[in-house]
């Protein structure tokens, strides 16, 4: 079924709706939420929640691309889900190494420069995101955004995994480099 | 801020960043139903692929693949008696760099492929031809030191390394450099890079004395804030003098340079900016030219042909840079800069390999002269960019049972990798689609999936690798060469043309003496370690691959590959009596 048909469906309230995005979407969401969590429980209850987070997104929204709409739910859910079992004690995987990797971004010790609503440090990715050649962007999302692992983007890239690594540290310094210049941490 | 502020910021951003992602990442491209391209049946038995076929099968056990019949016909087509058998690896203890070995089995596959298998540390990797293992104790982080092996007739070669430590002045901007490289038959490999480097050099960006090297630069302007873009330069890294190709060409104000490639021979570089501006300039007179303005429109990619550019525009906006689409073309010729349509099929899809695609190998690749097409029913053809001609493959279809991965280059653009997803961990199938030969090279596969491949990419423009994790205590590497006097070609797709010094024009060969040329061409006994002294006075293109002839002392010589064939005395007197037939003398 088209995306254009299961968006109507959640228009119309129709329960068909979620079937049809499940069938179409189910793995896809799955994949997302089994990277962040590693437990297959849990990533069946993040697809599930996302269901559940769609019906109610839609109306008033309706996504023109379905699969990321779904996707950044999954990806939230998620990660919302991963920090309560972290807190547990029950962390690892992908996102852990992510996060790690991202400190070179962010210092922790760095203080706020100015208090930054989050739609706006979005902004200032999506600018640099724009400034950078198409597949060290596409690396960078698949690491950060599918949190994907290294040698998965290695594999589906086509490059090796010292490759990768390079490529996304020397990303992760100029979105370092970049934050610090437009103000959003301290140089 | 933190880290995790971070990370939430990045699961919003644009749709189109992360829908440009999910289609690179396989495990993604099965997951949705949707599908770009429609598929279509097998035409025709996979039994009559122009193929060699190698099976790896288990972890390291016998390998056999497909169904008997398959094995049958296409070890018949090549001649091969037994498959690929990869050679078992027992170790109980996690490999040092001292228990490294290149396996003793060295396969040679139908006379097309020549397989190595090598045993190395788990902090390892296989890379620009050569394999870096990591000398640190805090493994594989960035800024780790790494000793370079490359492997010579089954020994790995320890690669001396040097040390470039030097404040470098680029276009009013100075950086200080720290790290160190080896020279892997005159390339230069980087084997440490300091973690806070603000350059960056590829695997394939030049020699020791002509590194290519791109320096982060950051401007300001009171519109658009910070704008960033990849200056540039080349490096000896004997001497440490920088040339800043920009300087002098007026491109060294132009902001947003993303990416920046140079031919070969490093004469001529093209680089696009944000704006997808495309630029070419000649390294030698110094000139800048804006190909998107010449042009008159948009590019979606181009690639360098010899004297000429040719570049091409999406007919439709699912049609991208690397990817199977609808495209117009055309060339600009880089003399004259006249601009003038190319008349390729329309009727079929389209896989152009400019510089900018996705999938490029390092900044040497300017793009390839050849273009792929396929038709509905998968025919799939080799268009040459130099002159429009279009070969069909005979007897092959696009593998289309699978959601694959539009292509990577050979970093000297003159093959193409393609592969299918996993199953398992492991790859489906592998294919090796040479231009110049006009045949694709087949790895059809099966493995019981104890052994977990996770990648497969270029080695060299010669060699693929593919990387396997077969325990927690060694990598493995298949490196598998293409053979180059080994691979046969069919003949019914012999294609030869033949110029003369004294003569403007040239002469397509008929059938037969096409596959006379061929056959000596093929099968002849080249030699590599000196060069012929003597004039050439022909030129033979045989399958896109150019040799020179001296008709007196019958000799030709393949400039490209930097070695020369005598032929005997009756085949200098039948050659000469070919090519006198074509023009007289």
């Amino acid at each position: 079924m088209e995306d254009k048909q299961i968006v109507d469906l959640y228009w119309a309230r129709s329960e068909r709706a979620i079937s049809e995005t499940a069938h179409k979407y189910g793995r896809y969401c799955y994949s997302i939420a089994y990277n962040i969590l590693l437990n297959a429980e849990d990533a069946d209850e993040s697809v599930n929640d996302t269901y559940m987070d769609a019906w109610n997104a839609m109306p008033p929204h309706r996504p023109s691309i379905l699969s990321t709409f779904l996707g950044k739910i999954t990806r939230q859910l998620s990660i919302d889900r991963w920090r309560t079992k972290t807190a547990e004690k029950r962390g690892g995987g992908e996102i852990t190494l992510a996060l790690e990797e991202l400190e070179d971004c962010v210092a922790s010790n760095q203080s706020v420069e100015q208090i930054i609503e989050l739609r706006e440090l979005t902004q200032a990715i999506n600018r640099f995101l724009q400034t950078l050649p198409d597949t060290e962007r596409d690396i960078f999302v698949s690491r950060y955004w599918f949190l994907a692992s290294v040698k998965e983007i290695a594999g589906s890239f086509a490059i090796g995994e010292s490759k990768t690594k390079t490529t996304l540290f020397r990303t992760r310094k100029k979105l370092q480099t970049y934050l610090q210049k437009e103000g959003y941490i301290n140089e | 801020m933190n880290n995790q502020i971070l990370l939430d910021a990045i699961g919003g951003i644009d749709d189109r960043f992360i829908s440009s992602a999910q289609q690179k990442l396989m495990k993604y491209q099965h997951c949705e139903e949707i599908q770009k391209r429609p598929r279509r049946s097998l035409k025709r038995s996979m039994i009559v692929l122009v193929a060699a076929i190698m099976m790896l099968m288990g972890s390291f056990t016998v390998a056999m693949a497909a169904s008997p019949e398959f094995r049958e016909a296409v070890f018949s087509f090549f001649g091969i008696e037994q498959p690929e058998v990869v050679p078992e690896h027992e170790t109980d203890h996690v490999l040092t760099p001292d228990d490294m070995v290149v396996d003793d089995t060295k396969t040679n596959i139908g006379g097309v492929i020549e397989g190595i298998y090598l045993h190395t540390p788990i902090a390892s990797y296989a890379e620009a031809g050569v394999f870096l293992i990591c000398t640190d104790e805090e493994q594989m982080k960035q800024g780790s030191h790494y000793d370079a092996y490359r492997e010579e007739n089954g020994e790995l070669i320890t690669q001396e390394t040097h040390h470039f430590n030097k404040t470098l002045e680029v276009n009013g901007f100075t950086f200080q450099t720290d790290f160190e490289w080896t020279d892997v038959n005159g390339r230069t490999i980087i084997t440490y890079m300091e973690p806070s480097a603000q350059y960056f050099i590829d695997d394939f960006a030049g020699s020791p004395e002509k590194t290519l090297v791109l320096f982060y630069c950051w401007t300001q302007n009171d519109e658009e804030g910070y704008r960033f873009t990849n200056y540039p330069a080349f490096l000896n890294l004997k001497t440490g003098a920088v040339t800043d190709v920009l300087a002098g060409t007026g491109a060294e104000n132009i902001e947003g340079i993303l990416k920046a490639a140079t031919s070969k021979d490093q004469t001529k570089m093209l680089f696009i900016t944000e704006e997808q501006t495309v630029y070419y300039i000649d390294l030698i007179s110094k000139k800048l030219y804006n190909v998107t303005g010449l042009s008159g429109e948009s590019i979606t990619d181009c690639t360098l042909v010899n004297d000429s550019l040719v570049c091409w525009r999406n007919e439709d906006e699912a049609s991208e840079s690397g990817s199977f689409g609808k495209y117009r073309a055309w060339s600009i010729d880089l003399s004259t800069f006249e601009k003038k349509e190319m008349m390729i099929p329309s009727d079929r899809e389209t896989l152009f390999l400019g510089f900018n695609t996705p999938f490029a190998t390092g900044n040497m690749y300017a793009g390839s002269c050849f273009a792929v097409q396929v038709d509905s029913a998968r025919n799939t053809y080799i268009v040459d960019l130099e002159n429009g001609t279009t070969t069909e493959i005979p007897d092959f279809e696009w593998p289309g049972s699978f959601p694959y991965i539009g292509g990577v280059p050979s970093p000297d653009g003159r093959k193409l990798l393609i592969f299918g997803e996993k199953t398992g961990n492991v790859f489906d199938y592998i294919g090796v689609l040479d231009f110049d030969r006009k045949v694709c090279i087949q790895f059809s596969r099966e493995n019981n999936n104890a052994v977990n491949e996770h990648s497969a990419y270029w080695f060299d423009n010669d060699k693929i690798v593919v990387r396997t994790d077969s325990s927690e205590i060694s990598t493995d590497y298949y490196v598998y060469e293409l053979l180059r006097e080994g691979t046969r070609i069919p003949t019914t797709q012999v294609k030869l043309t033949i110029s003369w010094c004294f003569a403007a024009d040239s002469k397509t060969a008929s059938e037969e003496d096409a596959r006379y040329l061929a056959g000596i061409i093929d099968n002849g006994n080249w030699i590599t370690e000196e060069t012929p002294a003597c004039d050439m006075d022909y030129k033979i293109i045989l399958n896109g691959s150019m040799y020179m002839y001296h008709g007196d002392c019958g000799t030709f010589w393949d400039t490209e590959n930097g070695r020369y064939l005598s032929v005997t005395e009756e085949e200098k007197e039948n050659i000469q009596e070919i090519l006198c037939s074509y023009f007289p003398q």
